[in-house]
């Protein structure tokens, strides 16, 4: 909606262009479907140019130029009769319609920046809830990594083999290659047999028992004083902190607690 | 004149209105800024600030070809605050009792469920009686999968979760003894500072390298929930992970190792035995084994002996391979050829007491060769004498002995050598023959390492380098060479050595024999070394160590091996010597390398002659 061009200085002083402006208003909306308002385009100049004359001639210039207003159209867009009737666009013509026009524009904006973060958040659920499944995936592809690498070992390999009743192939005999074509064998080719498993308990030391020594030094029982062999001191100490791991290992309810 | 009139309608009534509101918010308004805007948004900060700690994640320990000997896996660890629970569904029971659930109904229920869900970690008891402790507080379960947690979690939400880690070994005994172990800590106060540190072996020494550096973000939260408040993230430090670590050790070669020592020391009823395998020309160590060892994945079955990892922090008398230093010596400073000969007595006089042979004999005729070959400490002291104390003792600091090789792993020690300036009349009788000092495997290998790479004596290693996460290799610093002897001493020494091996007519054949591997040219030592009676305080007559150190191939020099048993039963065929034990070791070696058959077999040369 347009303010009115005029000040109320202007407009006290001129009662009568208002008065015939006012009535000019309602017949136009009546004549012409797209209701705009009158632009008065001259009317600053106009009305100053206007103060000059008098009332009655004041009156007669405005019916003028709201006239030929009407006749060129007026300057303002007169859409063809079909589309306004379709769009029905009602700008407003007045101060509480401009209130209206605003707060509805405030309302959309409300209503659009509610929507957008709810979709911020409802995307923030989302993203939560592809994480986790992306991270129950990543678990899922390391535990199966993890259980790779743990048949791979030579160790379980060893046992996987021991299991299928195969045994390791000793010692092999081995044949070179001459650059004429000739061959050599070295060792004595034999076939593999199966070892015994290790004991799962390890069997006592043998007793002290006075036995001639078959090779070794033979020398008398004194020996040099400050050269005995380095008793490590390192075990004890590893073997205290060993035994408070593991009560830390395995009970760890005392630590815990609110 | 005219004046504002007052007019008293709806219009001035309802402005009155509003305006009076207005002035009522506006006075609110400047209360709450003012005065209490400070608690007030502290308050609603706490309530929706969270601190997520971003865990670090401990770098994995590798072998030489890349196999994962340790890595971490993450878990959580299931709790429950069983004050809060309780009071809740007593509540809940209190103001719905038709619904039939209060607090032992919800536990069966969950406990239940997370039996099924976690068969191999608890049972519907253990739980029970957890929910039914008197105390404030639980753990529930430990080493949970994040997705079973989640799910546990997402049905019954008062059950809360700890963000942990485990540590996990996939090939078990294999290493462990260098590899060690570490658990999670929680003695830290600040909690983000929990997380796994070593205990035992690399894991331990390397913790400050493994270990990484928790990062923490700040976000806000809605409350009780964990979806984040898009947005808000803010403080973020990221947490940086731990470096890798690659290790000289290959795998295939240290579980074969541990299991042929294993058997060996059980075949011959030994106390103990470690062995060792070197690259001649590096120093980086293959493989380092004792003959007992501890599974990491299942600490508690482990004694304190299992874990002492006795191949560096136990020393030994090392008996006949220390003649090794009388013979680089004597080579060295021209006392003697390996072709030369020397009369050679039964018997010794060594200040006040007698050194014989290990068979008795009268006096022979032998060859330099002959001496080392087959291993008589009358001809050795005889070199010895000539060598002189001053330069026997030089020697024995350039080859390491009395000193930590650095090797990387934790307890090492230093072996012991008495000082020089507290030689008495008899440590000149001993030292030469490899008593009256100790060592252990590994700086016993490293003297024959030095002879086998032209007298360059490189400081064994264990680890290779160090990877940080962003990808970077970082190898660690190179090992210290020290020339021990003139590279031409070093080859004849190596040539003479091969004599050991060696099987000849009559009195011709080494003390080492079964040591030869068909095809290639073995060099190397035998030892037998009385070990000390604790009863009597002198030397025992019937406990000895053992021991062997080779090289293979004598002709171009690929690895050494270092062998000690610990009082194997010396009647046994397989207890008197550890030359079978290096067969076996070298010829797997040969295989698992494809060593190229020595061109030209070990000549045979005479050691006695007369």
């Amino acid at each position: 909606m347009t303010a009115p061009t005029r000040t109320r200085a202007q407009a006290r002083r001129d009662p009568t262009q208002r008065a015939s402006q006012r009535s000019a208003g309602p017949r136009q909306s009546r004549s012409r479907t797209a209701n705009h308002p009158p632009i008065q385009h001259g009317s600053g100049p106009r009305a100053s140019r206007q103060r000059g004359r008098g009332t009655a001639a004041q009156k007669a210039y405005a019916r003028r130029a709201q006239r030929s207003e009407t006749m060129r159209g007026g300057g303002h867009p007169v859409l063809p009769p079909g589309i306004a009737t379709a769009l029905r666009l009602r700008l407003p013509s007045s101060r509480a319609g401009f209130v209206l026009m605003l707060m509805g524009l405030l309302v959309v904006g409300v209503v659009l920046t509610l929507w957008l973060s709810t979709q911020a958040i409802a995307d923030s659920y989302r993203l939560e809830k592809v994480r986790a499944e992306t991270a129950s995936l990543a678990e899922r592809a390391e535990r199966l990594q993890r259980d790779v690498t743990r048949q791979q070992t030579a160790s379980a390999l060893a046992e996987r083999a021991r299991a299928l009743g195969m045994v390791p192939s000793g010692e092999p005999a081995r044949i070179l290659v001459k650059p004429n074509g000739k061959t050599k064998l070295f060792g004595e080719p034999t076939k593999a047999r199966p070892q015994p498993m290790p004991a799962p308990a390890r069997k006592p030391a043998g007793q002290e028992v006075e036995r001639p020594p078959r090779t070794g030094g033979d020398r008398d029982t004194t020996r040099d004083a400050g050269n005995s062999p380095d008793r490590d001191t390192t075990s004890e100490t590893r073997r205290q902190q060993v035994q408070a791991a593991g009560a830390r290992h395995g009970g760890d309810e005392a630590a815990g607690g609110q | 004149m005219r004046g504002v009139v007052l007019r008293l309608n709806r219009y001035s009534g309802v402005s009155v209105f509003l305006v009076a509101v207005l002035a009522l918010a506006g006075m609110k308004l400047v209360y709450l800024q003012a005065f209490q805007a400070e608690a007030l948004s502290d308050r609603a900060e706490r309530q929706r600030a969270t601190i997520i700690d971003i865990p670090a994640r401990r770098g994995s320990i590798l072998d030489r070809n890349g196999t994962e000997l340790a890595f971490s896996v993450e878990t959580r660890t299931l709790q429950v605050s069983l004050k809060a629970m309780r009071k809740t569904w007593d509540e809940f029971a209190r103001k719905n009792p038709r619904s039939g659930q209060n607090f032992e109904t919800r536990i069966q229920e969950i406990s239940r469920f997370m039996a099924a869900k976690l068969p191999h970690l608890t049972t519907e008891e253990d739980l029970l009686a957890r929910f039914r402790k008197p105390g404030p507080f639980t753990f529930l379960v430990d080493n949970v999968e994040p997705s079973a947690a989640a799910e546990i979690r997402q049905r019954f939400p008062e059950i809360a979760e700890e963000t942990r880690a485990y540590r996990e070994y996939p090939g078990g005994t294999l290493a462990a003894n260098v590899v060690g172990f570490a658990n999670w800590r929680m003695d830290d106060p600040d909690v983000s500072k929990h997380n796994l540190h070593g205990l035992i072996g690399l894991e331990s020494s390397r913790d400050n390298d493994l270990a990484g550096r928790p990062g923490r973000r700040l976000v806000d939260t809605a409350e009780g929930d964990s979806v984040v408040i898009p947005g808000t993230e803010r403080d973020l430090r990221p947490a940086v992970a731990g470096s890798d670590l690659e290790l000289t050790i290959d795998s295939d070669l240290q579980y074969d190792l541990q299991e042929r020592l294993s058997r060996y020391v059980q075949r011959t009823n030994a106390k103990g035995g470690t062995a060792v395998i070197m690259d001649a020309k590096t120093g980086e160590v293959y493989a380092l084994a004792n003959d007992r060892t501890f599974d990491p994945n299942n600490l508690k079955a482990a004694s304190p002996a299992d874990l002492n990892n006795r191949a560096v922090t136990s020393p030994y008398e090392p008996g006949s391979v220390n003649k090794l230093i009388t013979a680089a010596g004597a080579i060295e400073h021209g006392i003697t050829e390996p072709d030369a000969s020397h009369r050679v007595p039964g018997t010794i006089r060594v200040a006040d007491h007698t050194v014989r042979d290990a068979w008795p004999h009268g006096t022979l005729t032998m060859t330099t060769s002959g001496i080392f070959a087959k291993s008589s400490n009358v001809g050795t002291l005889m070199l010895a004498r000539k060598l002189g104390e001053e330069r026997f003792s030089e020697l024995v600091d350039k080859f390491g002995l009395g000193r930590r090789t650095g090797i990387g792993l934790p307890g090492e020690s230093r072996g012991v050598v008495p000082p020089r300036e507290q030689w008495s009349g008899t440590t000149f009788g001993n030292l030469p023959i490899g008593q009256g000092l100790s060592m252990t495997v590994v700086q016993m290998a490293g003297m024959y390492q030095a002879i086998a790479n032209q007298g360059v004596r490189v400081e064994p290693r264990i680890v290779r380098a160090k990877v940080k996460p962003d990808g970077s290799r970082i190898a660690e610093p190179p090992p210290r060479r020290i020339q021990v002897v003139k590279p031409e001493t070093a080859d004849t020494v190596l040539r003479m050595l091969r004599a050991t091996t060696q099987r000849g007519e009559g009195q011709n054949s080494g003390t080492a024999p079964p040591a030869a591997v068909e095809g290639y040219q073995i060099s190397g030592k035998t030892g037998t070394a009385q070990q000390v009676n604790p009863v009597t305080g002198g030397y025992s007559q019937s406990k000895y160590n053992i021991t062997f150190a080779g090289i293979l191939p004598a002709d171009d020099p690929r690895f050494v091996v270092g062998i000690m048993l610990d009082a194997p039963d010396t009647t046994l065929p397989e207890g008197h010597s550890a030359a079978p034990l290096f067969h076996d070791i070298a010829s797997y070696l040969a295989q698992r390398y494809q060593i190229p058959l020595s061109p030209k077999k070990a000549p045979v040369v005479p050691l006695v002659i007369g």
